[in-house]
């Protein structure tokens, strides 16, 4: 027996604190191992009857608390109670962002988590997402593939509320999220300990409803498992999608292979060199009003050489006008024992 | 087998043939048995409350075995404590259901232990073979018992020591080794079970918390 520590939790509703003497409620009697008095905001030790301060807050809260200490709400038909409330940071990039605890004396406890107005049910979780399949960049767990979202140590920043685990602020544990929305799967190692929970994305408007509360934080962006609202659709666009293409298909075939192809007009022009500004005429041609697409070709007997025609095609009836340049050239030659061409005639 | 207490005259109702002790449930005293003859060793007063639903009478279902609790002793360690109820089950063998923070885990001794590692060489990380499964060793903590009523199998007196590991394997199988003080290794093999496939009868009933549920649903 000698060397064993052990905790004998204090079991009692209320008690005084040793700080200030102000009456401190005890929601979780016998299981909570810390317990922050509001008043003076010192965190108790009740692991033992002594009770022993453990630290003080320097009123280092940074966000706001949203579900008040002893609301209850029904969460898939069991009553939680809000108990204890934490405010967590990732040591890198400076994020902060809000987690509640909730009791039920049948079910134990469970996690709101509210990050940029984003909530997460979460669930700790006993059986472990699956090792052979699990890369640093995804885990399988419950026929799901969960993908690396963010990995980084995290910092206890504020605490208010009890908790069955002796809380500390600036406790610094390492965390993977891993996310395959709706759900998140949630990694933390603390004393060479790892847990796991699996969380599930809870809307503002359902927390409000849930816990009978009139502010919640505004969503700030998309959160890391929140479902694309398009989701259900997915398989109605994804069949529209399919048939547009089918649809646009036939038609452009229908309209390629049912073009006519009548030639409106055809005439050989001779130029010369140094004809560049006297342009020729070809005389009129009808071009019927249900033709949609007119095709222009051009040949010429240039022989390592190039000529450019600038073509206007006037309407003569509105005097519209549709100017193409077009140009032709023809190289041959004989190169290293090999013939070669460039261009062509046409 | 019913009998008297040594220390109080209270009635005694001894429910399982393996049982080792009681504890009285009016004089806490700890009677043990020795065959016929009962030894007084002393009163070790009730457990504080802890908010446990469950209590000594509370019944339920393991899959399609109906048992019994007759027994708790509770353990702690330097982070925590848990709860270790002694059930019977209706043909008579015995188990055990671990209960921690809303954690439900029943264990029956493992039918052929295998080779276990001592006290002193075992790891968190180690691989162990037992029943045929490949468990690794997940948590190893040191316990004390600081509390214990009703009927238990084992001496654990208040105050008695007993190394805890809990492993498991890829497939969601859970096992548990006791190194007791007295020397014994206890190997179990468990599952964790939600509260609500339990099917519990005559639950404590716990102030403020009368329904688990919001609506009459059962």
């Amino acid at each position: 027996m000698a060397g064993n520590n052990y905790i004998k939790p204090i079991s009692v509703k209320t008690f005084n604190c040793p700080n200030c003497a102000s009456n401190v409620k005890v929601r979780v009697q016998g299981q909570s191992l810390t317990v922050v008095c509001m008043s003076c905001k010192s965190i108790i030790d009740t692991s033992d009857e002594n009770l022993k301060i453990l630290q003080k807050i320097n009123d280092k809260k940074s966000r706001r608390q949203y579900i008040p200490f002893g609301a209850r709400g029904v969460i898939n038909d069991v009553i939680w109670e809000v108990i204890g409330y934490l405010e967590k940071k990732d040591v890198k990039y400076n994020f902060y962002w809000s987690e509640y605890l909730l009791f039920n004396p049948y079910k134990g406890y469970r996690w709101l988590a509210e990050s940029d107005g984003h909530w997460n049910f979460f669930t700790t979780i006993k059986d472990k997402p699956f090792k052979k399949k699990s890369t640093q960049k995804y885990v399988v767990y419950d026929n799901k593939k969960f993908s690396i979202f963010n990995r980084g140590n995290i910092e206890v920043s504020y605490v208010m509320g009890e908790f069955y685990w002796k809380v500390r602020i600036g406790t610094i544990s390492k965390a993977s999220d891993y996310i395959s929305p709706p759900y998140m799967l949630s990694s933390e190692e603390l004393k060479s300990e790892i847990v796991w929970s699996k969380g599930v994305y809870v809307s503002p408007d359902e927390i409000k409803k849930t816990f009978n509360v009139e502010k919640v934080p505004s969503p700030y962006g998309v959160g890391p498992n929140q479902e694309s609202p398009h989701i259900k659709n997915h398989t109605f666009v994804k069949k529209s999608y399919y048939l547009m293409l089918l649809l646009l298909f036939t038609f452009q075939s229908f309209f390629c292979f049912g073009s006519k192809g009548n030639v409106v007009y055809k005439s050989v022009f001779q130029f010369h060199g140094g004809d560049n500004d006297k342009p020729k005429k070809s005389g009129s041609f009808e071009v019927n009003a249900d033709s949609k697409n007119m095709e222009l070709k051009l040949a010429s007997p240039v022989d390592n050489n190039w000529v450019e025609i600038n073509i206007a095609m006037v309407n003569e009836k509105t005097g519209d006008t549709i100017e193409v340049i077009h140009g032709l050239e023809y190289y041959h030659g004989y190169s290293d024992g090999e013939k070669w061409t460039e261009g062509s005639q046409s | 087998m019913k009998t008297s207490c040594p220390s109080c005259g209270a009635e005694l109702n001894f429910k399982s043939k393996i049982t080792a002790m009681l504890v009285c449930e009016y004089c806490t005293s700890v009677v043990v048995r020795h065959d016929m003859n009962l030894e007084d060793l002393g009163k070790v007063g009730e457990i504080q409350e802890d908010m446990s639903p469950l209590q000594v009478g509370t019944s339920g279902f393991y899959g399609d075995k109906k048992f019994e609790i007759i027994g708790r002793q509770k353990a702690a360690y330097s982070d925590g404590f848990w709860n270790e109820w002694y059930i019977l089950f209706s043909n008579f063998t015995d188990g055990w259901l671990a209960e921690a923070q809303g954690f439900y885990m029943v264990s029956e001794e493992a039918p052929k232990k295998g080779n276990i590692p001592s006290k002193e060489s075992i790891r968190v990380g180690a691989g162990i073979v037992i029943d045929n499964k490949n468990f690794v060793v997940d948590d190893i903590k040191n316990i004390t018992y600081i509390g214990c009523e009703g009927e238990l199998p084992q001496q654990n007196l208040i105050g008695s020591t007993a190394v805890s590991v809990d492993l498991s394997d890829d497939i969601n199988n859970f096992c548990n080794i006791v190194y007791s003080d007295n020397g014994n290794v206890y190997v179990y093999l468990g599952k964790y079970i939600e509260f609500e496939d339990f099917q519990f009868k005559s639950l404590r009933e716990l102030d403020g918390w009368k329904q688990l549920h919001q609506t009459n649903k059962r």
